[in-house]
């Protein structure tokens, strides 16, 4: 790496924060309507709140860990953007997968069972995607280590704001205005949008 | 250079830093948790409250991300890092004793109902909590400077101290909500999450003098907590933490009333007066209102879904002993406080479920006469009880002619949530009819045999509840009409009430 390079600075809201903000936004929304989507099967007693927290958490952690080994081998943003759309392809498929396991699941299994295994089966894989996006970011923007902190901060409190921003537009408008499906499909396809462009670059960086 | 001198400062911490991050992420979340229950007792839980919560913690951790990372490559020494954590940690411990004062005037807030006072406590609070949130988001991107060697590895790091911190704050949101409220209550929980990051930050400096901070917290862990809430004009007689809420019971000094209330307490959920089973408010429309169905008898089995204290359960064993009655209601507490202070017996006809209601109802075998609805996570109906599928539900498990009676309050006089419910409820049921049995609360009565005032009129009820029949036979009407079905996918409950919410706060102060 140039010393020019190291020197330059980033710029301020380049594809990888645009990345990284609206990927807070869909997992927080995400979280939010498949909390919707699980309670008429199964209620939202302790256990069931438990079991969502804790595999959606689980998730994100496996995802973070997953995402800085993928990041530090491919450090391009062609790659990180193809993690996103394979992320919001997935948060895309959550109602659809739904109607029919939550049918068979709600008489079979129950609450403790079966909101177990639906957010397992239906949650885990996308948190685990969009949790990678997060090093991957940071792999991206870090070009020094006398900068790391500051590129790290920034990173982490634009997911954080972007998590606020999904926070409020799932409860406040999406899920009451369109209904849980749509939250899923407007949810990801924000995200689809943000990373299809770079995700067939012809540039890996 | 940079990362060879902090490598080498690392190196002197007596803790690796792992440790520092995985007990900060335990911290954050759980006091993220611990704050909506202190705020709970004195504001409730509605979308208002949570949504000012979620913002202020957020945005207080997003700011510490910003000021963390300006801060490691100004200083990138684990010795500042801890003393940060170590400022964190004193500062979250003090929020419960600082948070009463704020609190208490919310409890005048209400009753005056001025909402100057009631943003002032609210902010006031969320303040003293975000102080140290954003201290201790100061970790992770700090941690992760001091823990980079080169740039190529910057993925892994981050990567691993993230889930690390996540793992830390699944522990801590489990430990706070499954366990520490109820069990230490508020104050102890606030200071065991301030404990455990400064005991980290503490033992990795090993510095006798800092070692103070986390004894010191520890001490105060002796502090007797008072009563959360005081009580104006009534006698406190039971107050406790549940799984789901704070519950307390008090007793008004003017009529000795038992009343249950939750949370912020604007709503009673149970009553008891001294001498009567009767209430004078809306439970007691429940006695009366099923004879609707033209069957001349009282209804052999029923399924009350969210009974709280027992208020109806316990005029059933009066009035019409021989009913088989399922009790279902989320909180295992609230069962507990029927039987010591609502009057509430155990009996064979009485059986108890602690469950959430429409699992219970889905799972049962059970076919009933009637079904009681008055589930309630104040100020909201859970939206899966008030949607086209769980009324579908409810009709599969009625017997022929059987009925199903809903309690829809009307938060201040908006009638949104009952002309959607009624709707929907007339999208599965032959007949619908309303009892504006209070000012603040119809039932809502549906079934697909013909319901009529008359046959209310003519129940063969005992002489204490003759004029009650006459009363609800004279106010039977048809049902609202307006608003659109609801259903699982769409049911916006919250958002009906949150309106009339707001748009009664801007009538008061306009």
């Amino acid at each position: 790496m140039s010393a020019a390079a190291v020197r330059r600075a980033p710029a301020p809201w380049g594809f990888v924060e645009l990345v990284k903000f609206v990927s807070g936004i869909t997992t927080l929304a995400a979280e939010l309507a498949a909390a919707r989507l699980i309670a008429p099967a199964f209620g939202a007693s302790t256990i069931v709140w438990a079991n969502t927290i804790a595999i959606a958490l689980a998730a994100l952690a496996i995802g973070y860990w997953l995402g800085g080994r993928l990041a530090d081998r491919h450090p391009t943003a062609r790659a990180m953007a193809r993690g996103g759309l394979a992320g919001a392809v997935m948060v895309a498929l959550i109602p659809l997968v739904a109607i029919p396991l939550l049918g068979v699941t709600e008489d079979s299994l129950g609450e403790f069972g079966g909101s177990f295994l639906v957010q397992l089966l239906l949650v885990a894989p996308p948190l685990v995607m969009l949790g990678a996006l997060t090093p991957w970011s940071i792999r991206l923007r870090v070009d020094s280590l006398d900068g790391a902190g500051d590129a790290t901060g920034r990173l982490y409190a634009l997911s954080t704001a972007g998590g606020l921003v999904g926070n409020f537009a799932a409860a406040l408008a999406l899920i009451p205005l369109v209904g849980t499906t749509w939250t899923f499909i407007i949810a990801a396809g924000l995200l689809a949008l943000t990373c299809a462009p770079k995700a067939w670059s012809s540039k890996p960086a | 250079m940079a990362a060879l001198e902090s490598r080498g400062a690392e190196r002197r911490l007596r803790l690796p830093l792992e440790a520092l991050v995985f007990s900060v992420g335990f911290s954050t979340l759980g006091a993220e948790i611990a704050a909506t229950r202190l705020l709970a007792p004195f504001f409730g839980t509605s979308t208002v409250i949570w949504a000012n919560t979620i913002a202020v913690v957020l945005l207080a951790l997003a700011a510490g991300y910003k000021l963390g990372g300006t801060l490691a490559d100004r200083r990138p020494s684990p010795r500042a890092l801890c003393l940060c954590v170590l400022a964190g940690s004193a500062l979250l411990a003090v929020v419960p004793f600082i948070a009463h004062p704020f609190l208490s005037l919310s409890v005048d807030a209400f009753d005056e109902v001025s909402v100057g006072a009631f943003a002032a406590s609210l902010f006031g609070t969320l303040v003293l909590v975000a102080v140290p949130l954003l201290l201790l988001g100061t970790v992770s991107p700090w941690a992760t400077r001091l823990k980079l060697a080169s740039v190529e590895e910057a993925g892994a790091v981050s990567g691993r101290l993230y889930a690390l911190s996540t793992v830390g704050s699944l522990l801590g949101v489990f430990f706070v909500a499954l366990w520490a409220i109820e069990a230490i209550g508020s104050q102890r929980t606030f200071l065991v999450l301030a404990l455990v990051p400064a005991l980290v930050a503490a033992v990795s400096l090993f510095d006798l003098e800092l070692l103070l901070v986390p004894a010191a917290l520890a001490a105060a862990l002796l502090i007797p907590p008072g009563t959360t809430k005081p009580a104006a004009d009534a006698r406190v007689l039971y107050e406790v933490e549940t799984p789901y809420q704070y519950a307390r019971v008090v007793e008004r000094d003017s009529d000795r009333a038992r009343m249950l209330e939750l949370n912020e307490g604007q709503a009673i959920h149970s009553l008891a007066r001294p001498g009567t089973v009767l209430t004078g408010g809306y439970w007691d429309g429940f006695l009366t209102m099923p004879f609707a169905t033209g069957s001349g008898r009282p209804p052999a089995r029923i399924a009350a879904l969210g009974t709280a204290a027992g208020t109806v359960p316990r005029a059933y064993a009066r009035y019409y002993p021989e009913t088989v009655i399922d009790a279902v209601d989320i909180d295992p507490e609230l069962f507990k406080i029927g039987h010591r202070y609502f009057g509430l017996e155990a009996r064979p006809q009485l059986r108890e479920h602690t469950q959430d209601a429409r699992p219970f109802l889905r799972q049962t075998e059970e076919r009933y006469d009637a079904i009681f609805v008055d589930a309630y996570r104040q100020p909201y109906i859970p939206f899966y009880l008030t949607t086209k599928e769980f009324f579908e539900l409810v009709q599969d498990r009625l017997n022929p002619g059987g009925s199903v009676i809903v309690n829809i309050g009307h938060p201040n006089d908006s009638p949104a949530l009952e002309e959607a419910m009624s709707t929907t409820m007339g999208a599965v049921f032959e007949h619908v009819v309303r009892d504006p049995i209070r000012s603040q609360n119809s039932l809502v009565m549906a079934s697909d045999v013909p319901l009529s005032a008359g046959a209310i009129a003519r129940a063969p009820v005992s002489s204490d509840l003759t004029q009650l029949a006459q009363d609800s036979a004279a106010r039977i009407e048809g049902p609202l009409r307006g608003g659109s079905v609801f259903t699982d996918d769409r049911a916006p409950v919250e958002w009906l009430i949150d309106a009339s919410i707001v748009s009664y706060a801007a009538e008061e102060n306009g």
